[in-house]
């Protein structure tokens, strides 16, 4: 079942044209790869389709909805939810408190409630620290251990981690991964590996895009490769397919090569 | 509407945006190196002006008020602006550059502070500092009248001299090589740094150069309008900060457009809207506050998309 | 003698000595003793902190197990203040202006510690609350008692078209709306002479009164009379409290977390369901309502007002308070608060200099110790959460002796 889909998408920076018209669609429970030089969109398409940019032209449907222009937090309340890039987490706050955030949208107490500290506050609070403990717990017992500390001190790895967990806790149906293995050393890719595939079981059903230049990676989880140039989709299909299209190594290697190396 | 009337307040207008302009343009450097507003920037204008005034002292007895009033007005200007120029490499240096890299908020406060010690310094130390200062008249009075618009002599000075460090600084910026060098840092202050240019002299520079145009200001005020105090940095200061996110913040160009820009609107808010004179600096603040909600970069500046 | 009764006698102690310090401090007119004092206690807090560090800890645990019992007590000692003072006013105002400030703090904290929302006209609030009340009470004849809520209300929404524009822009910018925003109302509060007096200001604003007992008459108990600062005194120690708990319980609340979200990283914090607009709106509007409340009262306490009373320079005052204490952290607000109101009042001969030590206090702040004299700890309220099933509230009360240690 189609859970999100992009019709003739296309963002502008001035004169540069970001994303163009591209035409995508993830069903529930897929798993896809998004590749690509750098600089050639993918990250835009990911903050079209999260909110943070509203697309100059084109359409975006979320279960059937049109979401064009919707704000992040809307979309998060439907059920996207994302990582970014070079890691944001809110650094001064520590591990717990983070995860915590992400069940916000399923809090409904504010200033009355903290103020008066009535049973409700009290409740979501204690629901807020349990599920966050949980999830946490989840990936990494160590991670638990570090609960008070601050986001800031934390490795690399771990923040990743953190940011995997502050990300699921709402139980989203669409997880965007922006280069979750940025930065990290083979070793802590392939446990970067496991906690994604550990995702599908804490919610089965969950759709994951993920963009990643570890082919390796790709590889092992993506049910379905789409390659961005240019900020338009120059080929989409299983791994094997993408991986040796003349345009996708073209778009990598250059002129010359004939291979991808895996 | 007589004709006249509002060619006279185009005039005065102009005046009173020529002073915008040269505080804008520093607020506008200083962001383009360094992407921090100087809160002190305004202070520094009010530095000018008294630093300007201690140097008429100096030929107040000579008699070479009267009889070489150009050379004079020539020296106070320079002292003025070098002084001043010097205040704020002191700063940056001693104060912003240890900080260089905290969170906005920090270094927003610390020019604050900076800006309380400075005004606070020359109200204590300045002979009778708390009250204000006559500035003496520098030109010999007087002024040409055009079809029934007066033009004094001081005014038409005010401008060209503003037009003519407008010119200068286009100058520096585009044809010689601390220019360039302040644009390369301004575009990405980490590729300049891998080019070989030494950040730290050229953000020193750009702090001489805003904090000198800025003191000129102040020199111009005092003259225009023979009375300066300790307090009047302040809404200058934000005046400038102003005309210079009006304009387009980092744009040099727009923060000359910018101050004349809030030039006009006050004076004419002030001499054509009923009571306006009393609400001038509410109207001037409500166009701010007004362009910053619906147009936050500015006349000049593309629209800014934040980097995820 | 069991531990316990040990432990609340020993807190009792410190507690008391603290007062007398406090009171002695206040006594002595000699500004080279009371320099002297002042000094003293900090270098032996500095001494103490750097060498005995488990002692210190050992009190801050004493305190923290007997948290009841230490702040009731706190609460009775600072009720005795007023009858050491009884014959010279003089510093009982000074507590009254304290209380005000601390509030104040307390509320502009909420928006730039919790929420990360500069603001640089906090002062507006505190007028406009002020004048709310002098109106109200001056041309409509109303109580003390209606308006204070009504007061609280207009600064709400104050506090939300403040708000209107900070949703569209951030830092810098932000920074340049709230000084038009205080500058705006400064200029409105002059110009508006009708309504509000110009610079002549609000006359003869009534004093609030419970039945036919105002606050203006001195306080009779039977065995002595006090001052009538007195009434404002035990009136603002009420809404000290209260402003301690309210403020405490926000930023411990998940509302505190996601204020602080938003403080942290905007994008990030909207991308995970955070709504920017009520979020910030309400920042501002809640934490302009502690400005509101302290204006009323001020109001009601001088009689009299002018646009003088509320100028940009106080803005700054507050702000320099608690970047002085610390930011987000309320034991540093409110000891910064204290600090800041009491030492000029000590040294008022150097009245010249009073703005230039609250920049000299900014910059020094800022380029040696930037998180505050008492820095914000950080939030491990979670796992003690687990531990004892509820929220443990911040030792408020021991770091108020620890404020007045320095003082």
């Amino acid at each position: 079942m189609e859970l999100l889909r992009t019709e003739k998408l296309t963002m502008k920076f001035g004169g540069l044209t970001a994303v163009n018209q591209v035409d995508f669609s993830i069903d529930k429970g897929q798993t896809v790869g998004v590749i690509g030089p750098n600089g050639s969109g993918k990250t835009t398409f990911f903050n079209l389709l999260t909110g943070i940019y509203e697309p100059a032209d084109g359409k975006i449907f979320f279960e059937g909805k049109l979401i064009n222009g919707a704000r992040p937090d809307k979309n998060f309340k439907l059920g996207i939810a994302r990582t970014f890039q070079n890691g944001r987490l809110f650094w001064g706050l520590n591990v717990l408190e983070n995860v915590m955030i992400g069940l916000h949208t399923k809090q409904r107490s504010f200033i009355w409630e903290a103020v008066t500290h009535n049973l409700r506050a009290r409740e979501e609070e204690n629901q807020a620290i349990g599920k966050a403990r949980e999830i946490i717990g989840y990936f990494s017992e160590h991670l638990l251990q570090e609960q008070d500390t601050l986001a800031n001190s934390l490795s690399y790895a771990d923040r990743r981690r953190l940011e995997i967990c502050r990300a699921l806790i709402s139980q989203p149906k669409l997880l965007i991964l922006d280069e979750p293995s940025a930065g990290m050393d083979p070793n802590e890719t392939e446990n970067l590996v496991k906690d994604i595939r550990k995702i599908h079981n804490i919610q089965p059903h969950i759709s994951i895009i993920v963009i990643e230049h570890d082919m390796g990676l790709i590889e092992g989880l993506a049910d379905r490769v789409m390659c961005f140039n240019y900020g338009q989709k120059i080929a989409e299909g299983l791994f094997e397919e993408v991986s040796k299209n003349k345009e996708v190594v073209r778009a990598y290697l250059g002129e010359e090569e004939e291979h991808v190396s895996a | 509407m007589d004709f006249s009337v509002v060619i006279q307040q185009l005039i005065n207008a102009l005046t009173l945006g020529s002073m915008y302009s040269l505080v804008a343009v520093g607020f506008t450097l200083f962001f383009g190196v360094i992407d921090l507003i100087n809160f002190a920037h305004g202070e520094i204008y009010m530095l000018g002006a008294f630093v300007g005034l201690i140097t008429v002292g100096f030929f107040a007895g000579t008699g070479m008020l009267a009889s070489h009033f150009i050379l004079v007005l020539f020296i106070v200007l320079i002292v003025a602006m070098v002084v001043s120029g010097l205040a704020g490499a002191i700063i940056e240096r001693a104060i912003i550059r240890p900080m260089r890299g905290a969170s906005d908020l920090m270094m927003l406060l610390l020019t604050l502070g900076v800006s309380i010690i400075i005004r606070e310094g020359v109200m204590i130390f300045y002979p009778n500092g708390a009250n204000p200062q006559a500035f003496p008249d520098l030109f010999p009075g007087g002024s040409v009248n055009l079809m029934g618009i007066v033009l004094k002599y001081e005014q038409m000075f005010v401008i060209g001299f503003a037009l003519l460090m407008v010119l200068l600084l286009h100058v520096l910026v585009n044809k010689t090589k601390y220019g360039r060098y302040m644009l390369a840092i301004s575009q990405d202050r980490e590729a300049a740094m891998m080019m070989g240019i030494d950040i730290n002299k050229i953000i020193t520079f750009t702090f001489i150069v805003g904090s000198a145009l800025g003191a000129a200001g102040g020199v111009m005020n005092g003259m225009y309008y023979n009375i300066i105090k300790f307090n009047m940095g302040f809404l200058i200061g934000i005046k400038g900060f102003s005309a210079a996110v009006v304009g387009g913040l980092g744009n040099i160009y727009g923060a000359i457009v910018g101050g004349f820009l809030l030039g006009f609107l006050e004076m004419f808010a002030a001499a054509f809207i009923p009571g306006g004179s009393q609400y001038q600096d509410v109207i001037g603040f409500a166009i701010v506050i007004l362009f910053l909600v619906f147009k936050p970069s500015g006349i000049f500046n593309e629209k800014v998309y934040e980097k995820v | 003698m069991n531990r316990k009764t040990k432990d609340v006698l020993s807190i009792l102690l410190i507690e008391f000595i603290l007062f007398l310090g406090l009171l002695a401090v206040i006594s002595v007119e000699n500004y080279a003793i009371c320099g002297g004092i002042i000094l003293f206690f900090s270098v032996l807090v500095i001494y103490l902190k750097k060498k005995y560090m488990g002692l210190i800890e050992k009190i801050q645990a004493m305190f923290r197990d007997n948290k009841r019992i230490a702040k009731i007590s706190l609460v009775c000692l600072l009720m005795t203040f007023p009858f050491f003072q009884a014959n010279n006013p003089y510093w009982i105002q000074v507590a009254i202006m304290v209380g005000l400030y601390i509030i104040m703090a307390l509320g502009l904290n909420v928006m730039v510690g919790n929420a990360g929302l500069v603001c640089l006209g906090y002062a507006a609030f505190y007028a406009i609350g002020a004048y709310t009340y002098g109106i109200l009470a001056t041309k409509f004849g109303l109580s003390f008692w209606l308006c204070l809520p009504l007061s609280g209300l207009m600064v709400m929404i104050f506090g939300f078209i403040l708000g209107l524009p900070a949703l569209r822009v951030k830092g810098h910018y932000l920074a340049l709306v709230t000084i038009a925003f205080g500058l705006v109302v400064y200029q409105l509060t002059i110009n508006l002479e009708g309504l509000t007096g110009g610079t002549n200001g609000l006359m003869n604003i009534p004093a609030p009164n419970i039945g036919n007992y105002s606050f203006n008459m001195p306080l009779d108990l039977g065995f002595t009379r006090l001052p009538f600062h007195a009434n404002f005194y035990y009136l603002i120690l009420v809404l000290v409290c209260l402003s301690i708990i309210v403020a405490t319980r926000i930023s411990n609340s998940l509302t505190g977390l996601t204020w602080n979200a938003i403080r942290e990283d905007q994008l990030a914090a909207q991308c995970y369901g955070i709504n920017l607009t009520k979020n910030k709106l309400w920042a501002f509007a809640f934490g302009a309502l502690f400005g509101g409340i302290a204006g009323a009262v001020y109001a009601s306490m001088v009689g009299f007002i002018a646009p003088e009373n509320f100028t940009y320079s106080h803005s700054i005052l507050i702000l320099s308070m608690i970047l002085l204490g610390g930011i987000d952290s309320i034991p540093g607000v409110i000891f910064g608060a204290v600090l800041l109101t009491i030492v000029p009042e000590k040294f008022r001969a150097f009245a010249d200099y009073r703005v230039m030590f609250y920049g000299v206090v900014i910059v020094s702040i800022l380029l040696f110790k930037n998180d505050g004299l008492i820095s914000a700890h950080l939030r491990k309220y979670t796992s003690t959460w687990n531990l004892e099933g509820e929220n443990l509230e911040k030792n408020v009360e021991h770091q108020e002796n620890e404020a007045k240690i320095y003082t």
